[in-house]
């Protein structure tokens, strides 16, 4: 429990932590579509190294942002085997290609057999990982050797194109400066800033009916009551806890019901909450929608000049250079 | 009026935070490894079903938000950003289509049934953005990967994208959405769900 982290924002004074959150927003929406105007490699990787520089003069650690990373990895070596296996353009890279599978109805249902028959030995056998290997190494061989009967498909092919290559990395390096570039707006901005800065940005949208006071009203309420509620649950849980619910282990009905035992009250006392809130708001006369003043307005420096600057200047080349 | 338009201000407000809360503890009481499973949606429905369709949709797109302030979020595509963390948040909200739910079962289930399908349709829609941005050129070219008997059945990359979208989408929605409508027909039971509804 005590592991939970609440927000990306990581505190400190660096420039880009001085530069207003609307000037922020549309900074970061601009270098986003200048990214994916690129269309050569050595384009972006002089994109990459730009995001690093920022990086590094703004005092982030691209070790952490980089072990943040981790959870999406698995999908960027997904793509990158997937381009560099299916894509087939340009001229070949070995000499010949190689028919490596051969998947039919008899190789299949051996398949389904030799599985099942891995996971029954799986269970008495001390060595998984050794029996892993020779359960790989088994389903190679059926789908070799027993090309019998009717095709599902023939002839799995494995053969790298040059142009292969280049698009996975191409593909590889454009996801890594998007995914940096897009955490950087809530690694530098406090939540409450970013709120205030959608507000003001939405603000002309009440010429459509949306009303951005409104909406940023409730985004702060939800914001301010994250923690207590987060304090609250655990406290219910520590509750049931000495009660002798068990919210990790057990059947999963039993599981249910512990949930359950922890919804309740949260329920009832959220309803709560909400109406003393409800009330106490109206008693201080608020009226939805009224403009509404605050302590901290937002306002912008020095710092918003130089990145819009940069960000004109960033912007312009890459729609040069695909027009060009 | 202005007293009920508050209530339901701050109700969305509370219930999206607490959608966010359930989210972020739903990891440690492990029903699945990694926890993609979660009753997060719970608060969004009852919100929905308690408080009409826009405010449901509001708490919807509210998740979303919170979840991009306040968590990691992966930008790929924007289309896959839009569809993954907004459209898909704010579909949730549907359940408001069926206002009786709060005393009825049925309209419960349908409540919750329809919207997750909805957010089905959303997630793997991103799923698929992601994909038709990434999947090779050169794939149109199937015979030459898989032979000519792939290709003349009907399984192509891009089916194969989809169907691999949808379902897993569906591996963790499914079991999310029943969670729900089991816990929620609990708290309907108990009155929770009409809680300073009917009295008034």
């Amino acid at each position: 429990m005590k592991s939970i982290v609440i927000g990306q924002y990581i505190p400190g004074t660096s420039f880009l932590y001085k530069i207003d959150p609307r000037t922020k927003m549309i900074a970061i929406l601009f270098l986003l579509v200048s990214v994916f105007l690129l269309k050569e490699i050595w384009q972006l990787v002089v994109g990459a190294l730009l995001v690093v520089l920022i990086f590094m003069l703004g005092k982030l650690s691209i070790k952490r942002i980089m072990r943040g990373l981790r959870p999406i990895m698995i999908l960027l070596i997904f793509t990158f085997i997937f381009q560099l296996l299916f894509n087939q353009t340009g001229n070949p890279l070995l000499p010949v290609e190689f028919t490596i599978l051969t998947i039919s109805l008899v190789s299949v249902g051996s398949a389904v057999v030799w599985t099942v028959l891995w996971r029954l030995i799986r269970k008495v056998f001390p060595y998984r990982f050794i029996l892993l290997l020779i359960y790989i190494a088994g389903l190679y061989a059926i789908f070799y050797y027993l090309g019998y009967g009717p095709l599902l498909a023939d002839r799995v092919y494995f053969q790298i194109y040059d142009e292969a290559v280049l698009m996975s990395v191409f593909v590889i390096i454009r996801l890594m400066i998007v995914l940096t570039l897009s955490t950087l707006l809530t690694l530098t901005t406090k939540p409450t800033d970013l709120t205030q800065g959608m507000e003001s940005l939405m603000r002309p949208l009440k010429l459509i009916g949306v009303q951005s006071e409104e909406f940023a009203l409730i985004i702060s309420i939800s914001l301010r009551y994250i923690p207590t509620i987060l304090d609250e649950a655990n406290k219910i849980m520590l509750a049931q806890a000495s009660r002798g619910a068990d919210f990790s282990e057990g059947k999963l009905k039993d599981k249910i019901k512990q949930v359950i035992s922890l919804l309740v009250p949260m329920f009832i006392i959220a309803f709560k909450r909400s109406e003393d809130l409800a009330d106490a708001m109206e008693s201080r006369n608020f009226v939805p929608g009224k403009p509404r003043t605050r302590i901290h307005e937002l306002r912008f420096g020095r710092w918003d000049i130089v990145t819009v600057c940069f960000v004109v200047v960033v912007f312009s080349l890459s729609l040069g250079l695909l027009l060009w | 009026m202005n007293q009920e338009r508050i209530k339901s201000l701050v109700e969305v407000g509370i219930f999206a935070s607490m959608a966010l809360v359930l989210d972020l503890i739903a990891n440690t009481w492990g029903f699945v490894n990694g926890g993609s499973i979660s009753i997060a949606m719970l608060p969004i429905f009852v919100v929905a079903f308690r408080r009409g369709l826009k405010n449901g949709l509001i708490a919807g797109l509210l998740l979303g938000g919170l979840q991009i302030l306040v968590t990691r979020t992966y930008f790929l595509v924007p289309l896959q950003f839009f569809l993954d963390y907004i459209a898909a948040f704010i579909v949730i909200g549907f359940a408001g289509f069926f206002p009786k739910a709060i005393t009825k079962p049925i309209h419960l289930v349908l409540g919750i049934v329809v919207a997750t399908f909805a957010r089905l349709l959303a997630a793997s829609w991103a799923g698929i953005a992601y994909w038709s941005e990434y999947i090779p050129d050169g794939i149109a070219d199937i015979d030459r990967v898989f032979g000519t008997a792939f290709s003349s059945t009907l399984i192509t990359p891009t089916l194969m994208t989809w169907v691999g979208s949808f379902v897993y989408n569906a591996a963790y929605l499914i079991p999310s959405a029943i969670l729900c409508i089991i816990i929620g027909l609990v708290l309907q039971k108990r009155g929770i769900l009409s809680y300073h509804l009917i009295a008034e």
